[in-house]
């Protein structure tokens, strides 16, 4: 199991998952999220400081939330993305589709 | 002793042979003593007295017919032997017939012969037998001086017509009757006289025989029978005499049973307490010496370990050990203490944390081994010793460093080559003497290059038929095996083991370990013909992965950054290299070998050419080319973008140039970057 250190900031689930989210964690990364959703969280930011990697399979599953959120009227972001993990997003396309905010306070601001 | 049987015996004889003796004279005496001839003679005589003074010439006829009268019994007289008086005459000296009952008549031979000779002087009374049981009997008339005065002649009709025994046959038949009845009732007696203490007799020995006391009843008769004094007392007393004696012997003997059964129930019992401590003391031995071989292997993404013993049933002294050493390089050792037992199992735990504490002081394997040695030498009173291969991994350079200390070389596999062993140092087993040096050898580990080590149990180990598995088998089964990866490699082995042993007892420690050096270093990958690229040839790192995206992925991310750091790449360029890797094998795992993936031959190899890298990725699974797969439109609204199909995209993205190619049934990814342009792209 993954542990996404959940934290609340007002009405924000705020995560903040450590490491590497790769092919062989993806899926408890994904029960451990969509299972926040599932239990009614819809506006969240994922607090990507302590990753240091992740792959199309991490990608899968932040675009997994990213469709259920959106759907409940909701909303996630991320926030404090490493360089790295950066460019994955931009080649993938999603920092088109999921906002990435440079640090936590301005990610809240815009909920 | 009185011979009473004896002597009854005898007497029934002789009453037998008597009583047949009386039965032959009487009938031996039969004519003699006919009643009729008896009668002849009384009744001749009788009339001759009465004749004595009569006047012979005078006589008449008459005279002698009254005579007749006053001789003939009473006719109701049965008694009588005579019937019927017939006839007298009376003859004068001459034997001339003075007168008869039947008046004058002519006299024959047979008459006057008589008469002739009763009248002899001192003649007796003559007596003769006539037909139709008739009797004549003569008689001489004697004057007082016994001068002949003249012969008389009776002859009558007897009453009994016969012999006497025809006459007296009924008599004689009962006597017979009664002496044989008597015979049998005497002899019926003595029969049971002499069969009843036989029959008690065998009727106790049967007792005897069966161990039991004879009845009261049989024992009462047997001492009445033993008080007797003939030969049946004589046989009772020895056969009572005997059945005690017997009896008392059959008491002692069981008496003697019951203490042997007793000591021999008290021996079991001692013994078997003594089994079961000496078979607690080897289970624990053996449980302490399987659990003093670490449980837990060093994990590192540099390299794989495995290992595996099993005790021998009587305890053996084998043990493996593998460690990281305190200065990070993977230490590793293999050993066989001589002997079996308990005190092998103790030489076992102590040379294990002998030689892991010396390695830990000594970076040289020589002399921690040398140190090993010395320190077993001091405390090994029993002259155990250890043979050991002990070997340290440097895992950032690729190099092995071992010492041989006496025992098996272990086999070295490098990635497609067939096994070999490793070539032995020449050190002799450890504990055997002190002060020794020890040498050590390096030899270079190429990416994927697996050892195999092994103890005798494993060689030594026997069928049924007594065969070993020999060291031979041992190289054909490694040479035959496609996995390098530790723990398949060294399973598959232990399952050949296995299946050749069958059900033979073992009687060794089993005891192997395998390792795999999976890269992180700077060595060459050896061109490989029909391979792909003949560029390979020169520069190349390469690693086997194993089909398992757990445990490989980390490999391959520690094998992409030695590589980075011998190079100085930056972490972005690693992050991009190993991103790619991570999709591509990610990829092959999940739609690539479809139920074969234990056929999977995927590897990963990686070289600096001018100022690029070229990252090369094979996989032998279903034919793949990632650059078609990569058409996702990145542009989509997050509504209607599919899931999946990203990886790919971002191998494409993340490289200057990705080709792909299909060559020998294998799919060949190769990417290439120029340094510099990731360089502006880091930023």
């Amino acid at each position: 199991m993954v542990d996404l250190y959940p934290e609340y900031d007002d009405s924000v689930l705020v995560l903040n998952p450590l490491g590497r989210i790769d092919g062989t964690n993806a899926k408890a990364f994904e029960e451990a999220l969509l299972g926040r959703i599932d239990a009614g969280d819809n506006q969240i930011l994922m607090n990507f400081e302590g990753i240091n990697y992740i792959s199309s399979a991490g990608l899968r599953v932040l675009l997994m939330a990213a469709k259920r959120t959106s759907q409940s009227a909701g909303q996630l972001a991320l926030c404090a993305v490493q360089d790295h993990i950066q460019e994955v997003f931009k080649f993938s396309g999603f920092a088109e589709i999921i906002p990435i905010h440079d640090d936590r306070p301005g990610a809240l601001s815009s909920f | 002793m009185a011979g009473r049987i004896v002597g009854m015996i005898s007497i029934l004889t002789l009453v037998g042979v008597a009583a047949a003796a009386a039965l032959l004279l009487g009938l031996a005496v039969d004519s003699e003593e006919d009643s009729g001839r008896q009668a002849a003679l009384v009744l001749a005589e009788s009339v001759a007295r009465s004749l004595v003074n009569a006047d012979l010439p005078s006589l008449s006829d008459s005279e002698v017919n009254d005579l007749i009268r006053v001789n003939v019994p009473a006719p109701d007289d049965s008694d009588s032997d005579i019937a019927e008086l017939q006839d007298i005459w009376v003859f004068n000296p001459q034997a001339r017939l003075a007168a008869s009952s039947e008046g004058a008549r002519t006299v024959t031979r047979d008459e006057i012969v008589p008469a002739r000779g009763a009248m002899e002087p001192g003649a007796v009374t003559l007596v003769q037998s006539l037909p139709d049981g008739r009797y004549a009997g003569t008689a001489a008339i004697r004057g007082a001086d016994g001068t002949a005065l003249g012969a008389v002649r009776v002859e009558f009709t007897s009453n009994r017509i016969g012999t006497h025994f025809e006459l007296y046959r009924g008599e004689y038949l009962i006597g017979v009757i009664a002496v044989v009845v008597a015979l049998i009732f005497v002899s019926w007696f003595l029969a049971k006289r002499l069969a009843r203490p036989i029959g008690i007799m065998v009727r106790a020995a049967r007792a005897v025989e069966d161990g039991r006391q004879p009845e009261p009843s049989v024992a009462a008769v047997l001492r009445n029978t033993s008080l007797t004094r003939d030969e049946y007392g004589e046989l009772a007393g020895v056969f009572l005499d005997m059945a005690r004696e017997v009896g008392a012997r059959e008491i002692r003997l069981n008496a003697q049973v019951e203490e042997r059964t007793v000591e021999l129930s008290e021996k079991n019992r001692a013994l078997e307490t003594a089994q079961r401590e000496i078979r607690n003391d080897l289970e624990m031995a053996h449980s302490v010496q399987a659990a003093l071989v670490p449980s837990d292997l060093p994990e590192d993404p540099r390299a794989g370990v495995a290992a595996f013993m099993t005790p021998a049933l009587d305890v053996g002294g084998d043990f493996y050990d593998a460690f990281l050493t305190d200065d990070g390089r993977l230490a590793f050792a293999i050993a066989d203490v001589s002997g079996k037992g308990v005190a092998s199992a103790l030489m076992m735990a102590v040379g294990r944390a002998l030689l892991r504490s010396a390695a830990n002081q000594h970076p040289d394997p020589s002399r921690a081994v040398a140190s090993t040695n010395d320190q077993l030498c001091g405390m090994n009173p029993k002259e155990l010793f250890i043979t050991a291969f002990f070997g340290v991994i440097d895992l950032e350079l690729g190099t092995l460093t071992y010492v041989n200390a006496g025992h098996d070389p272990p086999y070295i596999i490098r990635p497609d080559e067939a096994p070999e062993m490793i070539p032995h140092t020449g050190g002799i087993a450890l504990g055997v003497l002190p002060d020794l040096n020890y040498t050590e050898t390096t030899i270079p580990l190429d990416a994927g290059t697996a050892l195999y080590l092994y103890t005798d149990g494993i060689t030594e180990a026997e069928n049924a038929n007594g065969q070993q598995f020999g060291r031979e088998r041992l190289e054909e089964k490694l040479a035959g095996s496609t996995v390098v990866e530790p723990k398949e490699l060294m399973d598959g082995i232990l399952t050949d083991l296995r299946e050749f042993s069958g059900d033979a007892k073992q009687f060794d420690d089993i005891t192997c370990m395998a390792l795999q050096f999976v890269g992180g270093s700077v060595t060459l990958e050896p061109y490989i013909p029909g391979r792909g690229d003949a560029r390979l040839a020169s520069g190349w790192r390469r690693m086997v992965v194993q089909p398992q995206l757990e445990s490989s992925l980390p490999r391959v991310t520690a094998f992409i950054e030695r590589f980075a750091e011998t190079e100085g790449f930056n972490p972005a360029e690693v992050f991009r290299i190993n991103l790619a890797l991570d999709e591509l094998l990610t990829n092959t795992l999940e739609h690539g070998f479809e139920g074969r993936v234990h056929e999977a031959d995927i590897s990963v190899a990686i070289r600096s050419e001018g100022d690029s890298v070229i990252v090369r990725y094979e996989d032998n699974g279903s034919e793949f080319n990632p650059l078609q797969a990569t058409e996702q439109d990145t542009e989509l609204e997050l509504v209607e973008r599919p899931i999946g199909g990203l990886g790919l995209q971002l191998i494409a993205a993340s490289f200057d140039e990705v080709t792909y190619e299909r060559v020998d049934d294998r799919n060949v990814t190769t990417m290439r970057q120029s340094r510099e342009s990731s360089e502006e792209d880091s930023g």
